[in-house]
């Protein structure tokens, strides 16, 4: 048995989450991650792509600005001060409005300085031990969640789409084949991506649905065979998975490979009235793969 | 079984719990208490049997009053495996929601922030909450997207966490019995790693594994002492847990305000040394592990105990090794 809602007729299904995202816009400009709750970057980032062209968007790119810290950085939200990972998110949604100012200039200076931490000797150390029980490469660094702390998938995938977007790419050509060569090495033996560990007490992980798909959309201009395994399983994710937000991200990544496939049809609002998944539903109806399209591999 | 429990009816259970030496959920003290800390130990075949009954019993036992207070339940939601009892069972979880309600507390939520996936809805979709669950949809809050408030830990000025958790008057960790691969077991104080948000510390929370594991669970029950333990034994999950071990029907519910003393409990029914959890042993100051400083309730260890298998390099935690 299942909770999901029956699917709706398309144009239906997407007024409907037109008409909640724009009722949930808080006085700040932002959005929360549920209705009612305090504006957050993430949720916020979402709905001002979603909502491209309409004055609520320029009402959270408004509040998004001042959020932005002296070292370039984005914080999370008005209370949290501290430099974040969705300063990638901004830069993906600077670039899509081709607003290559300052702000995003400063922003992606700060992004491509940043990596894991795991090549600090105290973390070195203690992957010593833990080399044992997990099995990956730690030379190679992706981005961390927080500066300080170690490389996952999702925030790597989140910049290196950030860093391939922009004009200086092939500036940042080594630091995207670094990027590149961490997802590629968290691979799960299925095809798909985990949070970022492929095997861990000699045990394979399973992959995700959301972090496979946003590897896949990072990995874009890598060759499809060497996708093809990726690709396949996140096909048979789509099909299987219960999460909104996973089919979300999963049509707008095969969207952007280019894959044919039958996207999933809308059926009432996520649970919860969740924000981020019903901006993500009306991207990943609409221009979602050309957002978060990378144009060509730096050479 | 139906309980119909008005104040009147409390009363003298609860008085029972003080003059017995039981400390209530709200009176924990900082240093090691003088009274023994009670901890009940109730059988549960399977999930089919009367779990409303078992826990009213448990956490009666263990004097616990809730009349008007604003509960949050802290199940152990993480992900979805239907191959392996990852998570608290959502029956269990359902009879608690009923029996907090019975008890007279003025408001009962499910919170939960899964460290691995984003999606705390679709995971508790997909582990049966949604269905198993009366008024889940109403009850629930997403501790990893809830709005934040600042607090002094972990020796930072300021560390976040969800506004609803931090209104709540008794957080009750609903536990899962089971082994963990980096912490030796994790039960009902390492399930406040789900405390944490993962709108501010990612997926997972790898700002925990930075400061240390077991440091930071013993923080995280620090900063949360008006609690208590249910730990859903009956299905447990032994040899690579936290998500990828092996079911084990240990038949076992265990409750009480002593969380250490709680999940020391728990080890020796699961054959570990609680001597050598890290998070135990270091947590003096927070309950007691040694039996000797547990007045143990209901039924007895030897009845219930079962040797969880353990990973090789995790064979020195065995009782008695």
């Amino acid at each position: 048995m299942t909770t999901e809602t029956p699917p709706l007729d398309l144009a239906h299904a997407l007024t409907l989450r037109r008409e909640h995202l724009t009722r949930a816009q808080n006085p700040d400009g932002g959005w929360g991650y549920f209705p009612g709750k305090e504006s957050w970057l993430e949720p916020t980032a979402y709905a001002a792509l979603a909502l491209h062209g309409q004055p609520a968007a320029q009402r959270a790119l408004e509040l998004l600005v001042r959020w932005q810290r002296e070292d370039g950085a984005w914080r999370a939200n008005a209370k949290v001060r501290d430099a974040y990972w969705g300063t990638a998110l901004m830069l993906t949604l600077f670039h899509s409005l081709g607003r290559h100012d300052a702000a995003y200039a400063k922003g992606l200076a700060w992004l491509s300085n940043l990596a894991g931490s795991e090549g600090s000797l105290s973390v070195r150390l203690v992957q010593r031990f833990q080399a044992r029980v997990v099995d990956q490469d730690e030379s190679v660094h992706g981005w961390p969640w927080r500066p300080g702390n170690s490389s996952w998938v999702e925030p790597t995938s989140h910049a290196l789409i950030a860093l391939k977007q922009s004009s200086r790419a092939r500036e940042f050509a080594a630091r995207i084949a670094e990027g590149e060569s961490y997802l590629l090495d968290r691979r799960c033996a299925d095809g798909g991506w985990n949070y970022g560990n492929r095997r861990v007490y000699y045990t394979n992980m399973s992959a995700f649905p959301e972090t496979t798909a946003l590897a896949l959309m990072a990995l874009q201009g890598r060759q499809a065979s060497e996708l093809k395994p990726s690709v396949e399983r996140a096909l048979a994710q789509l099909k299987s998975t219960r999460s909104g937000l996973a089919r979300t991200w999963l049509t707008i990544a095969l969207r952007a490979h280019g894959v044919a496939f039958t996207p999933p049809a809308l059926g009432g609002l996520a649970p919860g009235g969740d924000l981020a998944v019903t901006a993500l539903e009306l991207l990943a109806q609409d221009a979602g793969s050309r957002v978060f399209q990378v144009e060509k591999k730096p050479s | 079984m139906s309980i119909t429990l008005d104040r009147r009816s409390a009363l003298p259970l609860i008085g029972l719990g003080v003059m017995s030496g039981v400390v209530g959920y709200n009176m924990r003290p900082d240093t090691i208490p003088t009274v023994l800390s009670p901890v009940s130990i109730m059988g549960a075949k399977d999930y089919s049997a009367d779990l409303l009954d078992i826990l009213y019993r448990g956490v009666m036992a263990c004097g616990l009053n809730v009349t008007g207070k604003r509960v949050l339940l802290k199940p152990n939601l993480v992900e979805y495996d239907p191959n392996t009892p990852i998570n608290t069972d959502p029956r269990f979880v359902a009879a608690a929601v009923e029996l907090f309600r019975k008890l007279g507390a003025a408001e009962v939520r499910i919170g939960e922030g899964p460290g691995h996936r984003r999606d705390s809805w679709a995971v508790a979709e997909e582990a049966g909450y949604r269905e198993l669950i009366p008024d889940f949809d109403k009850i629930f809050v997403d501790l990893n997207r809830d709005d934040v408030v600042a607090v002094q830990g972990f020796e930072e000025p300021e560390f976040f966490f969800s506004k609803s958790l931090l209104a709540a008057d008794l957080i009750v960790s609903l536990a899962k019995m089971k082994t963990h691969h980096w912490a030796g077991v994790t039960l009902s104080m390492k399930n406040f790693f789900g405390l944490v948000p993962g709108c501010v510390y990612g997926w997972p929370k790898n700002i925990l594994h930075y400061k240390g594991i077991d440091s930071s669970i013993i923080e995280l029950n620090r900063l949360f002492p008006n609690s208590f333990a249910i730990v859903d034994g009956i299905m447990g999950m032994e040899g690579n847990g936290p998500i990828q071990g092996t079911g084990l029907q240990a038949g076992v519910v265990v409750m009480g305000n002593d969380m250490v003393a709680v999940d020391s409990t728990c080890c020796r029914l699961m054959k570990i040394d609680p001597g050598k959890i890290g998070h135990l042993k270091n947590a003096q100051h927070l309950g007691y592990w040694a039996a000797t400083h547990i007045e143990q309730r209901g039924e007895r260890i030897e009845a219930y105990a079962k040797p969880f298998g353990l990973m090789k390099d995790f064979a020195h935690l065995r009782l008695d090794a």
